[in-house]
């Protein structure tokens, strides 16, 4: 028997691409147990039998190259590079893209529910006579419009956090996940990171298209249109952030218990209308300490009230307004919630890593 | 200078009152190696604690020169793994998921596409390449797994029962793609209870029994002996002392011995004692000592 050392190796004495083997034919190499020394001066590509096993077979027909196996002698990229894989397969995976066509379905019938309507609203602008900002309805107002954006994205929400989380542990796959070079944090991370991400464009692709659908009503013109909504910008970027937060921590703390994805999607928006209740059962005005407990706790109606925090309106005596609160305390609990979440998934997720 | 390609030191993994790993210690180098063990031996646990997975209740453990426990991620990048069950998206096809297994461990875009390719080429699986994995048998599972494996070109890779559930084809095959990888600089280190595959694949040997190490060896080490196959019709406690006296290893079953010798001639041997004790003989059979039969001999030993 014998044993080698395990300093850094070469190429193992193989290491030969397709590449490599045509560009070996090409130069009149017919036996591939030689030595291909150099090929285009760019890769060693030292191969023999004895390495690659069974290196070719010749025919009558011709040659059949086994290609052996080529060592990677590139660069490594690090955890980020790792990171950035996993958001970017994560966003691909929730919304169907290189998987089977039934993937597809939901998500994107969610998208073009919230598209199709903002869509049809700045198109109207310029096809229908008389078309004004109050014929808008919700539409022309960003604030109110997060209340009909808002219900579609917890429905976005419940379909993509068990999406992205679900399926790799019921399939084993977070085995291969941890034989890699990244810990939970980073895979908890870049989960996150697909859903906000995805979640985020969610609410804002049809901001946008309201944004300038709205700004080519003025009368001033396109130009002044696009100032004046303009100011309200941050507080559509403040009030989506809510939003993606506050509605999504719960929809990936659910992911990371469930093991079913329907299931998941049905628990949450479970937990969700049950969130919303509260507002139902408190009382208007109330000074009770349960209730001014249980206030923040209201999952639905959080980011309610941080959008009339940002927007400055008068608030629409949510949960909060009726126990006396400010509409503030929403976004700290929104951001309480999803550093809770966070903590939880990192203490079930590392058992794995 | 030669590095060990693992090294533990009294390691010891328990999970709250149960004792998996009970102070392994021993230098394993760089080759194939074959870790044999019943089930509940402690081998998918001492491949978690490799990858760094779970963290040793006591001792160290390093892979490749570097401490598990200090440089995980710097032994991941260099440790390719296995798992024997799942591990595979049902709704990904072959090669997107090469490709995002490479990537996974840092290699660049382009380049994990190519050694994606490269890799199911090498297991087999380039026509199949754009099906979806959840189409796949479990031959071509296995082969797939096997070639994520790999993918990023690592030093080590770790096998869990990579032959689990295949029929003599798949495993004749995935035989030959496991005996390759040493040929590709790769070493390996295959979990099996079936022994028979880790004789035809591997060149060193861990047994372990009970959370123990029971055998940390060369295989040949293992197999070398001599042994003869008798079958005595008379005098055998006689016989079977003697050979024991002489320095034989005597496995006995009823009337039948098989005698084990390290040094010498064993029919010269067995005549010697047959003679002396006045035995008679109704059958004389030579035999190859097999992993299988060291296995028991060690089992029992333990």
């Amino acid at each position: 028997m014998s044993t080698d050392s395990v300093e850094p190796r070469n190429a193992g004495g193989v290491a030969v691409s397709a590449a490599m083997v045509a560009a070996a034919d090409s130069q009149g190499a017919t036996d591939t147990t030689a030595t291909v020394a150099d090929v285009n001066g760019a890769r060693r590509a030292s191969m023999s039998a004895g390495a690659t096993g069974p290196a070719s077979a010749n025919s009558a027909d011709g040659t059949v190259y086994d290609l052996g196996y080529a060592p990677h002698e590139g660069p490594r990229l690090g955890r980020s590079a790792a990171i950035r894989t996993m958001i970017i397969d994560g966003s691909r995976r929730a919304l169907g893209l290189r998987r089977k066509p039934w993937t597809k379905v939901i998500p994107w019938a969610l998208i073009a529910a919230a598209v199709v309507p903002a869509a049809w609203v700045v198109a109207l602008t310029f096809v229908a006579a008389g078309f004004t900002l109050e014929d808008a309805g919700p539409f022309g107002d960003p604030a109110e419009f997060f209340a009909i954006i808002g219900n579609l994205t917890m429905m976005f929400l419940a379909l993509v956090a068990p999406t992205l989380l679900i399926p790799d542990r019921e399939n084993g796959v977070l085995a291969i996940y941890a034989s890699r070079p990244v810990r939970a944090i980073d895979y908890l991370l870049a989960r996150g990171a697909a859903l906000a991400l995805l979640a985020s464009l969610f609410i804002l692709i049809p901001h946008t298209i309201l944004y300038f659908g709205i700004s080519a009503l003025y009368v001033d013109g396109f130009g002044a249109g696009l100032l004046e909504n303009g100011k309200e910008i941050p507080a559509i970027l403040g009030t989506t952030a809510a939003y993606v937060l506050g509605y999504g921590a719960p929809a990936f703390l659910v992911a990371v218990f469930v093991r079913r994805v329907a299931i998941a999607s049905g628990v949450y928006l479970l937990l969700m209308f049950m969130s919303g209740a509260l507002l139902e059962i408190t009382p208007r005005a109330t000074e009770q300490l349960v209730f001014k407990l249980l206030a923040p706790f209201s999952l639905l109606w959080n980011p309610w009230s941080v959008r009339d925090w940002l927007f400055d309106r008068e608030p629409e005596q949510l949960v909060l307004d009726r126990v006396g609160l400010e509409p503030w305390v929403g976004a700290i609990a929104i951001v309480a919630i999803a550093i809770v979440t966070g903590i939880i998934a990192h203490r079930k997720y590392r058992e794995t890593f | 200078m030669t590095t060990p390609l693992i090294e533990l030191d009294g390691l010891m993994k328990a999970y709250g009152g149960h004792v998996a790993l009970k102070g392994l210690t021993g230098s394993i180098p760089a080759t194939s190696i074959g870790l044999v063990g019943a089930n509940g031996a402690g081998k998918s646990t001492l491949m978690k604690v490799l990858l760094g997975i779970l963290k040793p209740t006591a001792g160290s453990v390093r892979v490749l020169g570097l401490s598990v426990t200090d440089d995980t991620i710097a032994v991941r990048e260099r440790v390719g793994y296995m798992p024997e069950r799942g591990g595979l998206p049902p709704d990904q096809t072959a090669a997107d998921f090469m490709i995002y297994a490479a990537q996974l461990a840092g290699i660049p875009p382009r380049a994990a596409r190519q050694r994606a390719s490269d890799v199911l080429t090498l297991v087999g699986l380039h026509e199949e390449r754009f099906r979806y994995l959840g189409d796949f048998s479990t031959g071509m599972m296995q082969r797939a797994l096997l070639a994520q494996a790999i993918v990023h070109d690592p030093d080590l890779v770790l096998l869990d029962e990579p032959l689990s559930g295949l029929d003599p084809e798949g495993r004749d095959q995935m035989l030959r793609l496991i005996g390759r990888l040493k040929g590709f600089g790769i070493y390996t280190l295959v979990s099996s209870h079936v022994l028979t595959d880790i004789e035809s694949t591997c060149d060193w040997i861990v047994m372990i029994e009970g959370g123990r190490m029971i055998r940390n060896s060369p295989l040949d080490a293992l197999t070398s002996g001599q042994t003869v196959g008798v079958e005595v019709l008379d005098q055998v406690d006689a016989v079977e002392s003697l050979l024991v006296a002489r320095g034989a290893a005597v496995h006995r079953r009823g009337h039948h011995l098989d005698v084990t010798v390290s040094d010498g001639d064993p029919y010269d041997l067995i005549n010697r004692v047959l003679a002396e004790t006045g035995g008679g003989l109704s059958l004389l059979k030579a035999g190859v000592k097999t992993l299988e039969d060291a296995y028991f001999e060690e089992g029992r030993i333990a």
